[in-house]
């Protein structure tokens, strides 16, 4: 069975081909035309999608070497994520499929981000937990079959990648944030600042990253920090003091659900998933509470068409299709 | 050459098919919103639930609604990249001008749709004896520009009477909906791909025709 994902739901446009559960192809663009203005720009982001899908497709599908005609699917995201973004992949998908006249399915992006775990070889055996941490989310999940979730906390302001790129906004030192951080934070100490790892109320599954933010902030300010004269040596320890705060905290929330729920198995997924320093902390805690760990690779960390076609291919198995009415929706959730 | 007309780009819903012998099915739906979710659906009922005959899909290229435009041509490609079928992208003014001087009998009009922001999309149509079209150049134009354009046409069709009679209340127009015609892409379309002017459907891009301008920034 031949999968085709697609993912449009923010800025990258990506395109994989799945057959029988083993990834084909993987093409990603990473859009560029954000970058001036620190941050994502909705309609530049659809404007970039239009121009960028049928290539990117064509690609996915030539580096498979696959011809359209053997496509048995074809999955696309539909939430959540940016409306005008979504329905350039979602009505192209949905119009190829009918083309094609083979099933079109409609994918949860936060359940495709879950399921890039599943892409290698090595897959998490259910239930395990699930830390979801990426641009817009940042969930503990119960993840009981591949479409069957128990959200067990998630943050009640930003998401940890969010945090992430606006510190390195204060700091100007660039977008997206989070691998600039991470590169910096390499090179510095990460006690130089004591930040204040937020863990809210005792057992606690939720988070909480604003508070971070604005004591990065309150830092800067009474260190009289100015982007123009800034030490690189300084800014190195105020990333590595700040991820640090961040890895504390969720790598102990994860250990803690994973207890809680009585669970062997635990994974991470999403955009932050890629942090070096989160990963290694990760890798040291399960071994020391006997878990098994799971990380997607670095591809399939931030948004990439293969999750989507792995989605996709798993509600083949199940019989599940969607209509050819399925729209966009931006805020879509994650299903219980 | 049978062809598949989808015209999106304002709150009409609207899906044609011209074929070979100059048949014509058309299906419409005037509801904002709802084009994402009804478009296929549409197509399904005109093509009968087959694509063999189809030869080529044409769609409404702009300007109009960004989501429209998007939804339209993003479901055109789908189409001819999963049919291997060429794509024609048409101007939707010219398509709205000839349905609506071949509905109404008339040789010349105004088309002026709200482009927000105080600015319009307008453009004057004219046929010449013989039936050759003047080409029907889309402009930005403020309120006064537009109204001075209307007197020297015999019919306004716009989306915006309410803004035009606030100019001039002696002004009066036709309701655009009503023009936006699946089948006359098509037929457009048709003319386009039989004389080689299609398009080329990995970079085609609708007609935004305004400039997308980032006037905030995100905050911190
Ligand atoms: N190495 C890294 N270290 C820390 N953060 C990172 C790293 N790489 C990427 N990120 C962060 O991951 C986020 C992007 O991840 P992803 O693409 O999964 O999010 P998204 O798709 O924008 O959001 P969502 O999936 O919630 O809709 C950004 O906030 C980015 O800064
Ligand atoms: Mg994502």
């Amino acid at each position: 069975m031949i999968i085709l994902g697609i993912e449009t739901s923010c800025d990258e446009t990506s395109a994989a081909v799945l057959q029988d559960g083993r990834l084909l192809s993987n093409i990603t663009v990473v859009q560029y035309v954000h970058t001036k203005y620190g941050g994502v720009v909705p309609e530049l982001a659809s404007r970039a999608h239009q121009k960028l899908i049928v290539p990117i497709v064509q690609e996915a599908l030539t580096k498979a070497h696959i011809e359209r005609n053997e496509i048995d699917a074809v999955a696309a995201v539909h939430g959540p994520g940016l409306a005008g973004a979504l329905l350039v992949g979602l009505s192209f998908g949905k119009a190829l499929a009918m083309a094609l006249n083979v099933p079109f399915i409609g994918v949860n992006h936060m359940e495709a981000h879950i399921l890039s775990n599943f892409i290698g070889d090595r897959k998490p055996k259910f239930p395990y937990v699930n830390l979801t941490v990426s641009g817009g989310h940042t969930q503990l999940v119960l993840v009981k079959d591949f479409f069957s979730f128990q959200l067990l906390g998630e943050t009640v302001d930003d998401a940890a990648g969010e945090a992430f790129d606006k510190v390195a906004k204060m700091l100007g030192i660039g977008y997206p944030g989070g691998p600039l951080i991470g590169k910096h934070a390499s090179g510095g100490n990460p006690h130089a600042v004591e930040f204040p790892r937020p863990y809210l109320e005792k057992g606690s599954m939720n988070f909480s990253f604003s508070g971070l933010k604005t004591s990065v902030l309150y830092y800067l300010r009474k260190s009289g920090f100015d982007k123009a004269k800034a030490d690189g040596k300084w800014i190195a320890d105020v990333c590595a003091s700040f991820q640090a705060a961040v890895v504390d905290v969720l790598a102990e929330k994860l250990i803690s659900a994973a207890k809680t729920c009585g669970v062997g198995d635990i994974a991470v997924v999403g955009g932050v998933s890629a942090n070096a320093a989160l990963r290694r902390r990760l890798e040291s805690e399960a071994q020391r509470y006997r878990l098994n760990l799971f990380l997607p690779e670095f591809e399939f960390c931030t948004d990439n068409g293969a999750m989507v076609a792995m989605a996709g291919y798993e509600k083949m198995k199940q019989g599940i299709r969607s209509s050819l009415e399925l729209t966009a929706e931006p805020n879509l959730q994650l299903a219980s | 050459m049978a062809i598949l007309g989808i015209e999106t780009s304002t709150a009409v819903c609207s899906v044609g098919i011209v074929d070979d012998d100059g048949g014509i099915k058309e299906r419409s739906l005037i509801e904002s919103h709802i084009h994402s979710e009804k478009l296929l659906t549409l197509i399904d009922e005109v093509c009968g639930g087959s694509f063999k005959s189809l030869q080529g899909v044409a769609v409404s290229i702009g300007p109009g609604s960004f989501t429209g435009l998007r939804i339209g041509l993003s479901t055109a490609k789908g189409l001819c990249c999963g049919l291997g079928i060429p794509l024609a992208a048409v101007p939707t003014f010219q398509a709205i001008a000839r349905c609506a001087a071949r509905k109404k009998g008339l040789h010349s009009l105004v088309i002026c749709l709200d482009a927000k922001q105080g600015e319009y999309y307008a453009a004057s149509w004219r046929e010449e004896a013989g039936g050759k079209e003047q080409e029907c150049a889309v402009q930005i134009l403020a309120m006064p520009d537009v109204v001075r354009m209307i007197y020297d046409a015999d019919l306004l069709v716009t989306d915006c009477t309410d803004a035009v009679q606030k100019a001039d209340a002696s002004l009066q127009g036709e309701d655009v909906h009503q023009f936006c015609s699946g089948a006359m892409v098509a037929e457009l379309g048709r003319d386009m791909l039989e004389s080689g002017r299609g398009a080329d459907s990995a970079s085609c891009e609708p007609l935004y025709l305004k400039d997308f301008i980032v006037r905030v920034q995100p905050k911190i």
